[in-house]
């Protein structure tokens, strides 16, 4: 029998030499960590198959969304997309889960936090990691502006920009436009006549030089897309149940909502000023539009105005028929084989 | 400084109760239970209660205590309370009884993962654990039955459920948590 002595003394050596093992990360990445950037810590998620070296960096919309929306949920394209690359959750500055200060919300702080992000992942991961930028909505904005630095740029090997938000005023005039004759067709066809008639004669008052009527005008624009869910012209969201969401997920919705307000309100109006469309002539990496084809916030008619704009010689823009500004969730599917091909041509 | 200060504060007054008893009329127990965070996200809560004047239960309905609790928010924080309470009696009857409870104090919140920094010349840190002090206050139903052995009144089985919130979460917002806390108070000392 052992003395307990040498039990103990066997024990601490055992322990000494399991802990000299080099860390190597497995191909089935599964991690989570927090980024600090002025007073705001920032919750990253990266999950998915480390074999290929490849990153898929999630620039979520709001500003102030999540990108935990249908987290790890079956459908959704970012789940499936784990299969063959990584994926990372990024929570930015006053949005989803983050905690800390709401103070420097402005375009070029968001930049500098990506930034970061990206310099950490090189150094946990690997320099030599192939990095692809997903931005949604907000996100395409943010995206754009990070990439308008060629230095930022030259780390990333390909844009995809979905339903993105970059120039602000000429979408709000190019969602009244859509609004109105898309509503008109809508009456004609007998659908939804008095919410339809409703939209427009409001659509008709707002003036989108105010700050006020601009963002009007983007919620008669979601409530046009909730009109056309419910006749059947575009699909629904995926997304988890309130119960799974609120009981079983990283998330805490509590905060969810608290960003979410609190960054409307400061990025107001910058927000409602952004124009990008000169920095897109800067973008030399092969680019990739989705957008919905009822996408009443961001009309494709912005997105086919843009992809021409774009400095890169590798540009396509795919247009998704029953789907609104949440592209990725309305046809998970064709958005999952989409991007998937989109990358794996350019790396 | 003030958060040392609040959480000084807080033990001292969760053990007050227990310092200051010297009555042979006041009953003390002890409780240990499930706290779970939006009910699902478990933790687990020890607790100390006295009942002044037990002997005139029914005329007093008064009790005082304090409560420890963790919980896990898997993949986002622990969260750490301790909290002095006071609770007053809306209900009695027979076994059951049913309390209004006020709890204020201490809050920390452990991230749940590394949290990196990038200074100015692009060199990474990190910090192992990080964690933020938070003040927090909370209200709550008691629902509680009495258990006897032969006529030793030796217990309750308790169902807390209310909410808590923890201040400057987010700018100088707190967020609002409800929560669920169920389990078993044993009585220190018997009265009959």
């Amino acid at each position: 029998m052992l003395s307990k002595n040498t039990f103990w003394i066997g024990l601490f050596f055992v322990c000494i030499l399991a802990s000299c093992n080099k860390m190597n990360v497995s191909n089935n990445l599964k991690d989570h960590f927090f980024i600090e950037s002025k007073k705001s810590i920032m919750p990253v998620f990266v999950n998915g198959n480390y074999s290929s070296k490849t990153f898929l960096l999630y620039l979520h919309g709001g500003p102030g969304g999540t990108s935990l929306d249908a987290y790890q949920n079956n459908e959704n394209p970012f789940y499936k997309l784990q299969n063959d690359l990584v994926v990372v959750y990024w929570e930015q500055r006053c949005a989803g889960n983050t905690q800390g200060s709401c103070d420097n919300l402005t375009l070029n702080q968001y930049v500098e936090d990506l930034e970061k992000l990206i310099i950490l992942l090189q150094s946990k991961y690997g320099s030599d990691i192939k990095l692809f930028l997903l931005g949604h909505s907000w996100g395409g904005t943010l995206g754009i502006k990070y990439l308008s630095n060629t230095l930022y740029q030259s780390k990333i090997k390909g844009w995809i920009e979905v339903g993105g938000g970059h120039h602000v005023p000429r979408i709000a005039t190019l969602e009244k436009e859509m609004l109105i004759s898309e509503g008109n067709k809508e009456i004609l066809a007998g659908r939804n006549i008095n919410e339809w008639n409703e939209i427009i004669t409001k659509a008709n008052t707002l003036n989108i030089t105010k700050i006020d009527d601009l963002f009007e005008m983007n919620r008669l624009s979601v409530q046009a897309e909730n009109i056309m869910k419910q006749n059947g012209t575009i699909n629904s969201k995926i997304i988890n149940s309130w119960f799974h969401d609120y009981f079983f997920s990283p998330q805490d919705i509590s905060i969810t909502k608290t960003n979410l307000a609190l960054s409307a309100e400061k990025m107001k109006n910058e927000l409602a000023s952004i124009n990008l469309s000169d920095s897109l002539q800067k973008i030399e990496i092969p680019v990739l539009m989705v957008w919905g084809k009822y996408d009443f916030r961001v009309p494709p008619k912005f997105a086919q105005e843009e992809l021409i704009k774009y400095g890169s010689a590798k540009k396509d823009l795919v247009i998704l028929d029953k789907s609104a500004h949440f592209v990725q969730f309305n046809e998970p599917q064709l958005f999952y084989e989409n991007v998937k091909l989109f990358i794996e041509k350019n790396l | 400084m003030k958060n040392y200060i609040i959480l000084v504060s807080s033990i001292f007054l969760t053990l007050m109760p227990l310092i200051a008893q010297s009555q042979n009329t006041s009953l003390h127990s002890l409780g240990f239970g499930y706290f779970g965070e939006k009910v699902t996200h478990p933790g687990i809560q020890l607790s100390y209660q006295s009942y002044p004047n037990w002997i005139n239960f029914k005329k007093n309905k008064f009790e005082w205590g304090g409560n420890m609790s963790v919980y896990i928010h898997n993949r986002s924080h622990v969260g750490l309370r301790i909290t002095p309470n006071i609770g007053y009696r809306i209900l009695h009857f027979k076994k059951n009884y049913i309390l209004l409870k006020t709890d204020v104090g201490f809050f920390r919140r452990y991230y749940q993962g590394k949290v990196y920094t990038i200074d100015d010349n692009g060199i990474v840190s990190y910090k192992k654990s990080f964690a933020t002090p938070h003040f927090t206050y909370g209200i709550y139903t008691s629902f509680r039955r009495k258990l006897f052995y032969q006529t030793n009144f030796i217990g309750n089985i308790y169902l807390d459920m209310g909410f808590f919130k923890e201040t400057k979460v987010i700018d100088h917002k707190g967020i609002t948590h409800p929560y669920i806390n169920f389990g078993f108070i044993k009585n220190l000392n018997y009265v009959k």
